[in-house]
Formats: C-alpha cells, structure tokens, sequence
C-alpha cells in the first residue's frame, strides 16, 4: 500500500517541504530508503524499525520502500524520523491517510519511541504555512518555537503512540488542544538587556557617543585604557535601541532556530542581539561556514550589536571576512550544491587599547614607542577601519564623576528618542527603499547612505559648506572620512529633528573622527605638510 | 688610488672604537701606511685584539670600501674626507672628528651660528610643540637647527627649521640611505632638498645601537649651542650635553617640574650649570656679536589668541592646558551638555587655537607665552 507524509528540511534559514512516500509491497523483508540522503537520515531505519517495534506496532514481513522527495535535494539533519516512521504506519495501514493531507509531520525518534526536538523547526514551519498546510505536528519540546507562525496550528507530542492515538480519533486536532498542546502566539515578552545606562556614571561624551552611534545605526570603534569602560557600554547599547518588529524577530528567531540555540521558554527573540565572540575566533565561526553551511556570530548578531573586544587581537582572516557582510549585510556562502544567504545586518562595535601597555596618549605613564603604538594600531585593518563612522576615546571615569550626585539617564528615555530617529529615518528611506526593493533590504539608516545617496539626502547649505571646505583642508581627510561626516552630521540632525544639516552638527560630527596615532603635526597656523587624519 | 679612499676605508671600520683607530693612525701616521701594514706590525705595534685586527685585514681584502667609494657621487651621496677643502671648519681641528662625511644635500652654511635641538624620542605633545616652536623662531633669525633626525623633539625641531624656511642639518646614526625612523620619511626626503643629511658611517649601515652615542658627538661638533628639550634620567641627548662640554660648547636646557620622568635629564642639566631656557630669546641672547635677522624683536601679530573668542569658546579655551587633557576632564569643569562641549572644540580646532590628539584628548596650541 501506499502513502505519503509532509515533512520540511532546511538550507541555511530557508525551509524546503519535503514529501515522504512510503509503500509496503511482497518481497524481501526490510526497510529501503532512497532519494539523496545523508548519513544521518539513511541510519534512521534502524531507529524506526526499533521505535516501531518498542512502541507496540508490528511489522509484517514486507519490502518497505520510502522514498524522499524532491530526489535532487540533499536531505540532513534529524527531523525525518517521525515523517518517515508516519509514512511507514500509514503505508502499514495504522494511520488514516487523509488526516495527514492538511498536516506536516517532524521530529527524531529515540529507540523507546519518544520524541526528541530538533533544529530548525520554525523555518519549515514558515514555508509550511507559506504552502498552505494548516497542521504541523512535532515534539512537544519545539511547539512553543513553531507556534510564532500564526496560521498554523501546532500539536506538540511526547512519543510514537500518542500520535497514532491523536491521529486516529475523529477529533484529532481537539486531542492535542486539550493536553495543554497548541499555542496562539500571545503578546511578546521583551527582555531587556541586563545594563542599563543609569549605572554609567559620568563619561558625558561615551554617552553621546553611543546614543548617536544607536540612533544612526553608526559602527563604531571605542579606544582606551584596559577598565575605561568599553565593554560596559557597548553591553548598554543594546538597551537603547527599539524594539524588534515582528517580522525582524521572526527573522532573527529563524537563524537562532537553525543553530538550535533556542531556549525551550524562549518561543521567540524578541530582545535585540548582544553578541560578544573571543577573539581567537575562526573566520567561519564569525561570518557561519560549515559542510553544511550554519550561521556565524555576525548573522547571531543580526539586528542588534556585534561586540568586538580586543579588535587588534583578532586574526586579520577573520576581520578581513567581515567585509562583505558589513557592506551587503547578509553573508553569502557557497558550497558545492548550495548556497546559504543568512542576514547579517548588525551593527559592528569594536574596542581596543590605543598601544600595547593601554595607557597611551598619556605619556606620564605609556613609555611605548612610536614604531610600537604603531605597529599595534594597525594591526587592524584599513578595510574595517574604513567601514566604521565613529571613533571615540574612552578615559576610566574619575572619582568625583562615579560618586557624583545625579545619576545618568537610563536606557528607558534614551531608547525613546533613538526610537523617534529610527522612524524619522524610515520615513525619510521609504520612497527609496520600495525602488530598491528588488536588491533586498534596501535603505534604512543614516550610515548606510552611499555617496551618491549622500549628495541627495545630505545637501548643505553655504555656511556649511565652506566649514566642511575647512576642516577638509585642515585636517586632509580623505574622501570617505568626509562622507563619514556628513553620515553622522546626518543623524545628530536628525536627533534634534533638523531637516537641514546645519553648522554645530557637522562641528559635533566632525569630533569622531579617526586621528593617526602620533606623527607629528605641527601647529595648523603654520602647518605645510604633515597630516594625519584618516578615515 | 685617490688619498680619499684611504680615508672612506677608515669609516668602514665600524666596530673598530675610534680611540684604538686613532691610536694606529698615530704609529702609522697615514690611512694609507695603516692600510698597506703587514698583520705582523699591527701585530706587534698597536693595542688591537684580535678581533679588531681581523676586521681591519678582511676590510681591506673585500673591496666593500672600493665599491662604495665608486658608487659615491652626486645622484647617490658624497663623501667628503677629513682632508677634503669642504670638510666643515667646525670639525676640523678636533681629533675625534669624522674620518669622512656622506652627505646628502647641501653642507652647513659656516658662517651661520648653528644650534642643536636634540630630546626624548617618547616625547610629550607639549615638548614637541615647544621645539618646534624654539626651533621655529631660531631659524627665523637665520641660525642653523642641527639635530638628530630622530622621532619625538628632534624631528619636531628639524619641522619647525623647514617651516620658518632655514636650513637645517639631520646627524644620523645609520648609513644615510636608511631612514630610521620610518616615520620621519617625509621629513628626511624634505631634508634633502631643502637642508643637509649626514652620516660617518657606509651608506648601508643599519642603525644598530652602539652606533648612536657615537653619531652624538658629532650633532654637538657641529653646533655652537647644544639645547635639550625633554630628556629623561639616561638619555642619550644627556651623552650629547657630556661631548658639548668636552668641546667648550654652550649648553642649555628647558626646565620641567621635578617629578616629571622627562625632565628629570633638564632639570639636572640646569643644576649643573647649563643654561635655563624659557624662550629662544634667551638663546640668541648667547650669539650677541653675531648679526642676525632682527626677527625676534619684532612684535609677534599672534600674542593674544583669545582675543575674537565668543564668551563661551573663552571659557572652553581657559580649561585647556599645553599638554592634551581628555575631553571628559575638559567638560566637567564645564557646565555645558556634551554635544555643545563637543561643537566649541572643533569650533576652536577649526581656528587654529586649540588641537586634538587621538582618542578625543585636546590641547591649547604654545604661542611663545
């Protein structure tokens, strides 16, 4: 007899549907599997054929052939057990086939027949809903993740039997409702980062610094002394930028779905990302990589903050493969008979010593050598330094600064006022983006502006105009740091709702920009050669 | 063979000390004869190990000396010997002078008083500016800044002599055609064209330690007044002020506060005996029966930069110093929001009265105040 069963699979974070057929003929007994399978799936019949039989069906002595398709597709990971165990059952004549015409089956078979959760469940489970099926039905441990998908209804089980129990009474979908089973998702619970920016005391110019950088989406480079407080507020960062649209924590809860980092309480992240890889990290662990391509930091980062400590200690292999994503923001991986596109937009926050002892520029305590302060600054490379719009100098706070009197602002109001430039900018981007939709995610902040875009959105008045002039000649920037400027000149209007750019924001603006460690650069009264600034 | 390939054979001697190769000119009175002595004689006759006396045999079998010697001209460098008519009047009559110069640009002019500002290679910012500025002003009178291309004040002073358009002569302590520190390339290149470069030692000389103490005596040869700017404890610009001394020449020092580490070698300077120095007047002061450019007296159109300020660029100016201060130090003496104490900064960068250093650190400019 014959049958089949719906089940899902991924590549990268996008689901495919998968259709297991199953047919029991006379023959030589044993179970046959085809259509492209890996290991781990082609193992799956001695796990079944136990399961089967440890949970009190027999099977007769028939050829079994199960069949997987679309047959071009490779089939990993452990999610076909149950599909195929379905199939099996209903080919065998324990299962009606027509309650599994509307229902999807997915989830690993453990040898007693219990149901164990798998990875990737809410991708499959949004592509099911995308195809129309109205069911899924897996263990009982991934229901609270497939239950974000609100078309579709979700039964959640603990092992073989009560699924040819739940599937066999007239009011099947009910049996599940009523053992506490399918879940409509409810409003989010957003956790907040666990910093706060009232617990920053003093430090008036980080402060700045970082709600510009959120405001604005700006990546940003922190430099200073071992204990200066660089990790703390880049730890805060996350707490003042808004909250994830639906479809964005949809997005980033696929990718967590995919590497299985998802909690069993979590259904959905909603928080945005923080996170903070060592830097002996390898370049595939950072950008994602793999035989079968999963993805890295950079795409676990997706939406929130990529924090970079240490930045000069990481291997230029893996900073230089952070190119790309930075500027397309989405990772790209290609493999043989694939490829995986994951989202990768994040907002890069880097932090380092300014020399090798850390106490640079103050000479009253750093005795490093030119050539040394050198040689550490640039280990990182040009290439990443010029992706990032705001540099900021962080000192420790000061005694009288920690025990001062008002405690700073905390993340709740600033998140208010970075939310209101966030949306400034979404609307200014609209018209924009739909024209560019075609290419992805299109324009949403400030520091995405390209050049061409910059002469558009950035025009300058007179005044304006001949202080940038200035300051270009003065400090001989280059053309990407003036661009650099404009970006966060940019977004400081924007946080005062200027529509112009006006004289003081491009003066604030002009504050972050990189200076090249010491060369000497006389008095600009008299300069004629010697320049530092570069971008 | 030409007397003065004896002479830029000599100079290849590196590791041979001066004293010993002095002591072997005067048993065999001429390059040449030292040259052309059999092992036996240097043998017998000089205070060589015998280290030394191999390195004087194979020098001479090798033929480095003869290649450089050919290799020496006007689009690569020149060699001026001790018994050249151009080798300078101030290095003449003095025994432990150069056996030869390689020189790239022109020579120092002799008839100009020439000064030397030497200091700390890990220099503060302040200590920089106020070479640059010293040396500036001297130069704007006409006097030579002799100094030793190095990082930090050195270079600082060599910058501030370009700028005011006089001429200015770098000592090296390796082979003139390396630049060491890479950083001063620009400035070694300028240098060339609008100064003097030069060096005792074979144009490809690496610049190894032990060759820097020696280079000293000659900055302090070449000038008539040796200033330190910054200079810790044990510095070599103190080995300079030693060989100064030695030679008769005047010395003088920037003083410092006591427990500041790039003092200390000032300070102690000024102790002993050297001249305080507070502005390069009180160094051209010291060249009283010389006729310089009257540069000096004049009023300089610079002398009040707050003037123009608004009231609150004042206040932010008042908080700054010479040395850099961190912005976080300079707002809490403010009591303006951040984003405001960020736009009067730049506002005063952008005059040209204030700077930034790196990693938000700013500092008032010294105008000779």
């Amino acid at each position: 007899m014959y049958s089949n069963v719906t089940s899902g699979t991924v590549s990268g974070i996008q689901g495919f549907l998968i259709r297991v057929e199953a047919d029991s003929s006379e023959g030589l007994p044993g179970i046959h599997m085809v259509g492209c399978l890996s290991n781990e799936v082609r193992e799956s019949g001695e796990r079944i054929r136990t399961a089967l039989r440890n949970s009190g069906y027999y099977l007769p002595p028939k050829r079994i052939v199960v069949n997987l398709s679309p047959a071009d597709i490779r089939k990993d990971g452990s999610g076909f057990d149950l599909p195929i165990a379905a199939a099996i059952l209903t080919a065998l004549g324990y299962l009606p086939q027509e309650r599994l015409t509307a229902t999807a089956v997915l989830g690993e078979l453990s040898l007693d027949g219990r149901l164990l959760p798998v990875n990737g469940v809410l991708p499959i489970a949004d592509c099911l809903a995308e195809a129309g099926y109205q069911t899924l039905i897996l263990p009982k441990a991934n229901q609270r993740e497939a239950a974000m998908i609100p078309q579709l209804r979700v039964v959640g089980l603990n092992c073989l039997s009560e699924l040819v129990k739940c599937l066999n009474q007239d009011n099947y979908l009910e049996y599940a409702v009523s053992r506490g089973g399918a879940i409509v998702p409810g409003k989010p619970v957003i956790s907040r980062a666990p910093y706060d920016f009232s617990e920053f005391q003093g430090q008036p110019v980080v402060r700045r610094a970082m709600e510009i950088a959120a405001s604005g989406m700006h990546n940003l480079l922190m430099t200073g002394p071992p204990g200066a407080g660089k990790t703390l507020a880049a730890r805060c960062l996350t707490g003042i930028l808004p909250d994830l649209s639906f479809d964005e924590s949809l997005e980033l809860t696929k990718i967590y779905s995919v590497r299985g980092m998802l909690k069993e309480q979590e259904e959905m992240r909603w928080g945005r990302p923080f996170r903070s890889p060592h830097h002996t990290i390898s370049a595939s662990a950072l950008i994602g990589g793999g035989v079968i391509p999963k993805p890295g930091e950079i795409s676990l980062a997706h939406h929130g903050v990529l924090f970079l400590d240490e930045l000069p200690e990481f291997s230029r292999h893996a900073i230089e493969a952070l190119r790309q994503p930075l500027e397309d923001k989405y990772v790209m991986i290609g493999r043989l008979n694939r490829s995986c596109r994951f989202p990768a937009d994040v907002m890069l926050v880097g932090a380092m010593n300014p020399c090798p002892c850390g106490c640079y520029p103050d000479r009253s305590r750093c005795q490093c050598s030119v050539q040394q302060i050198e040689r550490y600054q640039s280990r990182i490379s040009r290439a990443i330094l010029e992706r990032i719009d705001l540099h900021l100098g962080i000192q420790p706070v000061t005694y009288a600064e920690m025990t001062g009197s008002q405690p700073g602002e905390d993340s709740e109001s600033i998140r208010k006022r970075v939310r209101r430039v966030h949306l400034l900018q979404q609307e200014r981007y609209r018209n924009r983006r739909k024209a560019d939709s075609a290419s992805g995610d299109g324009l949403q902040f400030n520091s995405r502006l390209t050049p061409e875009e910059l002469k558009h959105f950035c025009a300058l008045g007179r005044e304006e105009q001949s202080f940038v002039q200035d300051i270009y000649e003065k400090r001989q920037l280059s053309a990407r740091s003036y661009h650099k400027i404009l970006r966060l000149a940019r977004t400081i209007a924007d946080m005062e709702e200027s529509d112009r750019i006006r004289l003081p924001h491009l003066m604030e603006a002009a504050a972050y920009g990189r200076m090249e460690p010491e060369a000497f650069r006389p008095a600009e009264r008299y300069v004629t050669t010697g320049g530092a600034v570069h971008g | 063979m030409d007397k003065d390939f004896y002479y830029l054979w000599l100079t290849t001697l590196v590791r041979v000390s001066l004293y010993k190769l002095h002591a072997c000119l005067d048993i065999f009175g001429s390059p040449k004869a030292l040259f052309d002595a059999k092992e036996q004689d240097l043998m017998e006759l000089t205070p060589l190990t015998a280290a030394e006396r191999s390195q004087i045999l194979s020098a001479r079998n090798r033929q480095e000396a003869a290649r450089i010697f050919e290799k020496t001209g006007p689009e690569s460098c020149q060699f001026i010997s001790r018994i050249h008519p151009a080798y300078p009047r101030r290095l003449r009559e003095l025994r432990d002078a150069p056996f030869g110069l390689y020189i790239k640009g022109s020579l120092p002019p002799e008839d100009r008083p020439a000064v030397a500002v030497i200091g700390a290679r890990n220099s503060t910012i302040y200590g920089r500016e106020l070479a640059y500025h010293m040396a500036r002003e001297l130069a704007e009178t006409g006097m030579v800044i002799v100094s030793g291309l190095a990082a930090g004040i050195d270079g600082a002073g060599h910058r501030g002599c370009l700028d005011a358009g006089g001429y200015t002569l770098g000592i090296l302590g390796s082979g003139i055609h390396v630049v060491y520190p890479k950083e001063n390339y620009r400035l070694y290149q300028e240098m060339e064209r609008r100064g003097g470069i030069l060096s005792e030692y074979p144009p490809d000389t690496k610049p190894l330690p032990m060759l820097f103490p020696r280079r000293n005596r000659i900055i302090s040869m070449l000038s008539d007044f040796v200033l330190v700017v910054e200079a810790r404890e044990k510095s070599g610009s103190l080995i300079t002020a030693d060989f100064a001394l030695e030679q008769g020449k005047d010395i003088g020092a920037v003083p410092g506060r006591p427990c500041d580490p790039l003092s200390i070698g000032c300070n102690r300077l000024i102790q002993q005996g050297a001249k305080c120095i507070l502005s390069p007047e009180d160094i051209v002061e010291e060249f009283k029966t010389v006729s310089l450019k009257s540069g000096l007296n004049q009023k300089r159109e610079h002398t009040n930069l707050e003037l123009g300020l608004a009231p609150k660029e004042k206040m932010v100016y008042s908080c700054l110093r010479l040395e850099p201060s961190f912005i976080d130090e300079i707002l809490c003496q403010l009591d303006l929001p951040a984003w405001e104490g960020i736009q009067l900064l730049t506002e005063l960068e952008i005059k040209g009265i204030i700077k930034q250093y790196p990693h938000h650190y700013y500092y008032k400019i010294y105008n000779g105040e």
